[in-house]
């Protein structure tokens, strides 16, 4: 019974396609960086994901070489030959 | 409780004016102090508010036991003297950070005389998260409305007499980047301690459900009194109440501490859990949470009024056009278009530089090395003409790398993925599959790696098994080699189509392990998209030369070792005429014939494949040296129409696309999975896979006529 939480998942869950931020907040009827706190919530809470392609989470590599997401990594800006 | 109203920073209301009055117009015999924590979210402004109130009179230094810092300061009012607490910035109280926990034991030890909590105007919303725990903590609680000037610019109105009201607290709009409404502040926080500013004691409501087992919470706590003692007198009940609810782990570990395992607090507490999860079948944390958003928001909906749309960012703007519903799809499919229109276009020129270099080489070689003939034939068939024909490429592969690194580096990748995450979803997978599928094309060795983001195995399976159909630039010497042979004119084209087919058999395939081998639900994610930038010269071209000197280093080890395995097979049993039929290479290829036959292919393109099981780019080179005409690309072309159709030609490469990944992908899947069984699985598949799809092409393209 849970309402503003419950229908941020809802909304993503039934949407055909991914969802900005900004285009879920102009759903909710919420400020986009309230919500922003809301998916960190439910992220904390295991009931969501975030993902930010290039950083930490997505590098396994040993080398970014092989990787089509090094510019986007922070610390390949350091040191580009090694993965993150 | 008073309120004080401000329609704008520039008009002085009277209700201050009078408190002024009020606040200075005592006579103390010596100034009074009043301990004051500035307490809010990280960037709401509560250093520049530190800085307005105290100046210079300031000093840092350490949070007991942690690093955090800590500053504190002191200013003068009237006959007040006021001792500042800067607080670490926070977005809730709950335990899960140092400061979060250094925010609120600050403030229920050492108990201030006032928390000021500095809102940000302009993101009101997300800031009053925090202002309904500070409310709960039963302190008293001004609110300086920070940033005012920002939320004006932005059209957000607020009614600061209605939030006032609302909140139950005193609401100071400032402006610290302008020391604007410091004074308005200081004579609010001396009113309130003064006892002219009385406080209403809202909090927020958690429903009936809740408020309930929080009242049961709050008699057990009292029933405690004698154990806690000390400790309790520190915390409000109602507070403890709530946090017991939240199973706030330091709240826990404290009250374990002074109480029984067996107490009738903590038997309360899990009769109270218990009760509202067979109720809300939610942990009591979420519903509390929910309960304050629904707070915040009801709030926010009756007291701010937004008359402008926010301002779009230019990254907005491009994302707009570049990952909309309809246009991204067509946009990507340009893109990647336009990379292998590129790639063949501008790899011509130094093409042809490489090719001329190593037909030097292999006529040098060949003048200056008659004896032994074996040797001779080694260098120029195996070495030479092996390794040149796959390095002849070496443009092509620099030019898409350097494409590739183009649209990472401008942010462009991350929403490839975010596009085609639509198409996942629209399968019933899970939208971060997507991600390893994009790594694909630059390799699928560290893409199968990356499927360790994937918390669920099923996902984890399946994005592993439909990777290698993801092309990745090994197979581009192979698509360079064919159709500069056979589609001279539309090979930027022809190529793309081919990347095309691998993405589609790759949702195809994801569907059918999805329904048959890995059945599930996927769970919702959420991507946060990097901003668009412009790429930097030096950091595109070093992420260009990362991947290149790979392929580079690739050629001088196991393209090379597969040269001279192939050309041992092409010049043994000696005498035999090199590479025919009659040579072991032949025989192995006519074992291998009637399996590929079907397919239009002879036992040429069979040893190619065979050997291209270790790495793809040999299937360039043993065709360099199966047919004896080393790194001279029109003299391969020629000996390859010989041997291909542009129909075979075209089933052929889709065959090198599908079938068995690499050895390394086999083995970092048997790696990733820890299943020999998975491994075996993705190599019969994709064979069977290929051979059906060349099989489909070859048929269905004799049947329209396009045999010839």
């Amino acid at each position: 019974m849970i309402a503003v939480l419950n229908e941020i998942l809802e909304q993503i869950e039934s949407s055909d396609g991914p969802l900005t931020v900004r285009e879920l907040a102009r759903r909710l009827d919420v400020e986009e960086s309230a919500l922003t706190g809301m998916l960190e919530f439910l992220q904390r809470k295991g009931r969501l994901q975030m993902y930010r392609p290039g950083e930490n989470q997505g590098c396994v590599s040993t080398s970014c070489a092989g990787c089509v997401f090094a510019g986007n990594c922070q610390q390949d800006d350091e040191d580009p030959s090694t993965g993150s | 409780m008073a309120i004080l109203y401000h329609t704008t920073m520039t008009a002085r209301p009277a209700r201050i004016l009078h408190l002024k009055e009020g606040v200075l117009g005592q006579q103390n015999d010596k100034p009074r102090s009043i301990t004051v924590a500035l307490s809010g979210n990280p960037n709401a402004g509560k250093t520049t508010l530190f800085n307005n109130l105290t100046g210079a009179r300031q000093h840092v230094g350490n949070w007991p036991g942690v690093t955090v810092e800590k500053k504190e300061g002191t200013c003068k009012y009237g006959d007040y003297r006021f001792e500042v607490v800067d607080l670490p910035g926070t977005y809730s109280l709950t335990a899960y950070s140092l400061e979060e926990v250094i925010v609120r034991e600050y403030i229920t030890g050492e108990k201030p005389d006032i928390v000021v909590d500095i809102v940000d105007a302009s993101n009101i919303e997300r800031n009053l998260y925090l202002t309904t725990q500070l409310m709960e903590l039963g302190v008293p609680v001004i609110i300086a409305l920070n940033m005012m000037d920002v939320a004006e610019s932005r059209g957000i109105d607020i009614n600061i007499e209605l939030l006032s009201e609302l909140l139950g607290l005193p609401v100071v709009p400032i402006v610290g980047l302008r020391n604007r409404g410091t004074d308005d502040l200081k004579c609010v926080i001396a009113a309130v301690v003064n006892g002219e500013v009385k406080f209403r004691g809202v909090h927020v409501n958690y429903g009936q459900e809740v408020e309930e087992e929080i009242d049961k919470l709050e008699s057990a706590i009292e029933d405690e009194r004698p154990a806690l003692g000390e400790y309790l007198g520190k915390y409000s009940t109602r507070w403890l109440a709530v946090k017991l609810l939240e199973e706030d782990e330091a709240i826990m570990e404290v009250l374990s501490g002074h109480l029984e395992a067996d107490s009738s607090l903590f038997e309360q507490q899990e009769k109270s859990l218990a009760h509202l999860y067979s109720i809300f079948g939610e942990d009591v944390e979420t519903v509390i949470v929910d309960y304050r958003y629904g707070f915040v928001a009801g709030t926010a909906r009756e007291a701010v009024k937004r008359e402008i749309e926010e301002p779009v960012s230019t990254s907005d703007r491009i994302d707009n056009i570049l990952t909309n519903r309809i246009l991204g799809f067509p946009f990507f499919a340009f893109f990647m278009w336009s990379m292998f229109f590129l790639t063949f276009y501008l790899g011509k020129i130094p093409m042809d530089w490489i090719e001329r270099f190593f037909g030097g080489l292999g006529n040098f070689a060949a003048t200056n090395l008659t004896s032994p003939v074996w040797l001779q034939s080694l260098l120029v068939d195996g070495v030479i003409g092996g390794v040149g024909a796959v390095l002849v490429f070496l443009p092509q592969i620099f030019i898409m790398f350097l494409c590739i690194s183009l649209l990472e580096d401008t942010g462009y990748m991350a929403r490839a993925a975010f596009i085609m995450d639509r198409v996942m979803h629209w399968l019933g997978l899970h939208g971060k599959s997507f991600i390893p599928m994009i790594m694909g094309f630059g390799c699928n060795v560290p893409a199968v790696m990356a499927t360790r983001t994937l918390e669920s195995e099923k996902d984890r399976n399946i994005t592993i098994l439909i990777n290698p159909l993801m092309s990745c630039t090994a197979r581009l010497p192979v698509y360079a080699l064919f159709t500069a042979a056979f589609f001279t004119a539309h090979q930027g084209t022809v190529t793309f189509s081919l990347y095309l087919l691998g993405i589609i058999l790759a949702v195809i395939m994801a569907k059918l392990f999805r329904r048959f081998l890995f059945p599930g639900e996927a769970e919702p994610f959420v991507m946060e998209l990097p901003p668009y930038r412009w790429p930097t010269l030096k950091g595109t071209f070093i992420h260009m030369w990362e991947r290149g000197s790979l392929f580079l280093r690739k050629a001088g080890t196991i393209i090379l070792a597969g040269s001279v395995v192939v050309w041992m097979l092409s010049y043994f049993p000696s005498g035999v005429e090199y590479g025919s039929s009659a040579s072991l290479v032949g025989k192995l290829g006519r074992l291998l014939e009637p399996l590929v036959r079907p397919l239009g292919f002879d036992w040429r393109a069979a040893v190619a494949l065979l050997f291209g099981i270790v790495a793809k780019e040999i299937v360039v080179s043993t065709f360099g040296t199966i047919l004896g005409v080393g790194e001279d690309q029109e003299a391969i072309s020629g000996r390859l129409q010989g041997v291909f159709t542009p129909l075979t030609a075209y089933a052929f490469m889709a065959f090198t696309l599908i079938y068995i990944p690499c050895l390394a992908t086999v083995a970092v899947i048997k790696k990733e999975t820890g299943s020999w069984r998975l491994a075996a699985f993705s190599v019969l598949y994709t064979l069977t896979l290929a051979w059906i799809v060349a099989f489909l092409i070859y048929r269905i393209g004799l049947l329209c006529g396009l045999g010839g």
